[in-house]
């Protein structure tokens, strides 16, 4: 297994070892579709990669909702959760591109910003928490690319997701902005592309795929979500896709309830099963589709699965 | 910043001193017209340029504070966070920052959708964005998964109270009560 030399240094002088981390859930996989979070346990198991809870985990807090309400909360939540990982002295692991663009910033911006830093710990010291910045916060997908690597994903494949054909929507915050969250390529990510190709998938091109899901903009602009939306599915189903795979639950509910309001808004009929990058890992490793809650999905994809010889 | 908890006396005044001084201020300075932002903002292609991110930086730049944050003309709050205009700007003026500051400063106006109130109120009701339901618990079960826990809520609502969200809360719900009210 490859090693990164950050999550190497950061563990060290700790009692945890390099494959050990603070799974950071996030509200909406853990409240909301918790199917989710099954496959990245199944996987990361798999993978020998030790996944701790932390019960005193709030809100990241989502850097849409509650940081345009207010940056100074935003702060002070997100560093009272990197407080709580410190403890434990574990890097984080997040499988939402929200909670780790969160969980992230805030890091970056308390140790770029001493006097921002001050504010927030004297408000820390009300509740007795230190943010001390001695943390890496991880996305799941940086995880499995950079600190497992290709190499050890692609050794695991017992039933490879081969004809399959597969259109990844990798959403705005797992890359952007960049300065803050350092993952893959702001613009054209392609770890989780490396990883599907790992798997034996095809990964299509299409034109509209680093374009948002506009679930941020459906908070006060339906249309223009909708309108976004339309461009995105249109080009989807341009390049054939079977599946679409996407690596945030904010977008991934989004593309899965959009596909209804596509036929309320133009009369357009779609129907393309979205599935995290987790759950495809895990039919992958040899995971039945029902003990992973694929009957949990909106749009329905157990029945095409079967089709390319899935259980 | 140090005084956080003495509510702002104007947040038109807060936000002319964010936007003029110290990083944010030389930003704003920089940016040099070109519409690049609004060029890659998809909500632009699809408001046909009603709602854009370089009048909006212009507009700060200028001093029309009034206009974008209590007229809310342009609209900021149709921005979808996606952040490209911050990633292709080739000024690298720190629009995420910019609008971010905006929209705080518009929610001291209670000029902020209910979408977002609602969503940072879950926050400080239950300490997370989406409650946990009975349905869910079950789902949890059945799956095998361990069971949700809640985390220190008294913790969660003091820092939001020390932080300002909790007053922006309470602004809200009281315009929203008065204007019921008269109606």
């Amino acid at each position: 297994m490859a090693t990164n030399p950050i999550t190497q240094d950061a563990t060290e002088s700790t009692a945890s070892g390099p494959n050990d981390f603070e799974l950071f859930v996030g509200c909406t996989i853990q409240n909301r579709i918790p199917f989710i979070e099954k496959s990245a346990r199944y996987v990361f198991e798999k993978l020998g990669i030790t996944l701790h809870d932390n019960g005193e985990f709030a809100c990241c807090p989502d850097p849409v909702g509650v940081q345009s309400t207010s940056h100074d909360t935003w702060l002070t939540l997100g560093a009272r959760n990197l407080a709580l990982a410190e403890e434990s002295n574990r890097n984080i692991v997040s499988l939402c591109n929200g909670c780790s663009e969160t969980l992230k910033a805030v890091n970056h911006e308390l140790k770029e910003h001493p006097e921002e830093r001050k504010v927030v710990q004297s408000r820390l010291d009300e509740i007795g928490k230190t943010f001390k910045g001695s943390i890496e916060v991880k996305h799941f997908i940086e995880l499995l690319h950079e600190h497992v690597g290709i190499p050890a994903i692609k050794s695991l494949v017992i039933k490879p997701l081969t004809g399959l054909k597969i259109a990844i929507h990798p959403g705005c915050h797992y890359s952007r902005p960049h300065e803050l969250v350092h993952t893959d390529d702001p613009m054209e990510p392609i770890y989780p592309r490396k990883i599907l190709e790992a798997l034996g998938a095809t990964v299509l091109d299409y034109q509209e795929e680093n374009m948002c899901c506009g679930s941020g903009v459906a908070r006060n602009n339906q249309a223009a979500a909708d309108g976004m939306l339309k461009r995105k599915y249109a080009s989807i189903q341009d390049a054939e896709a079977d599946i679409i795979a996407a690596i945030c639950p904010s977008c991934y509910q989004q593309l899965e309830v959009g596909q209804k309001n596509m036929k309320k808004a133009y009369g357009m009929e779609v129907k393309i099963p979205v599935l995290y990058v987790t759950e495809l890992m895990a039919i992958a490793y040899g995971g039945k589709m029902k003990d992973l809650g694929f009957q949990f999905h909106q749009v329905k994809p157990m029945k095409l699965l079967k089709e390319f010889g899935f259980e | 910043m140090e005084n956080e908890s003495i509510p702002p006396e104007s947040p038109v005044a807060c936000l002319r001193d964010d936007l003029t001084t110290g990083e944010m201020g030389i930003s704003l300075n920089i940016c040099y017209n070109c519409s690049t932002c609004s060029t890659i903002c998809p909500v632009a292609l699809e408001t046909e340029g009603k709602f854009n991110p370089r009048s909006i930086i212009q507009l700060a730049n200028c001093g029309f504070l009034e206009r974008l944050i209590i007229d809310l003309e342009p609209n900021v709050w149709d921005c979808s966070m996606c952040e490209l205009c911050q990633e292709a700007c080739p000024q690298h003026v720190d629009l995420h920052g910019i609008f971010v500051t905006v929209k705080n400063a518009a929610a001291e106006y209670e000029n902020i959708p209910e979408s977002y109130t609602s969503e940072t109120g879950q926050v400080y009701l239950f300490g997370k964005a989406v409650p946990l339901q009975p349905a869910i618990v079950k789902r949890r079960e059945k799956l095998g998964l361990p069971p949700s826990i809640d985390t220190s809520l008294n913790e969660i609502q003091l820092l939001m109270t020390l932080s300002g969200a909790k007053a922006i809360l309470d602004a809200v719900e009281k315009k929203k009560a008065t204007t019921e009210e008269a109606i």
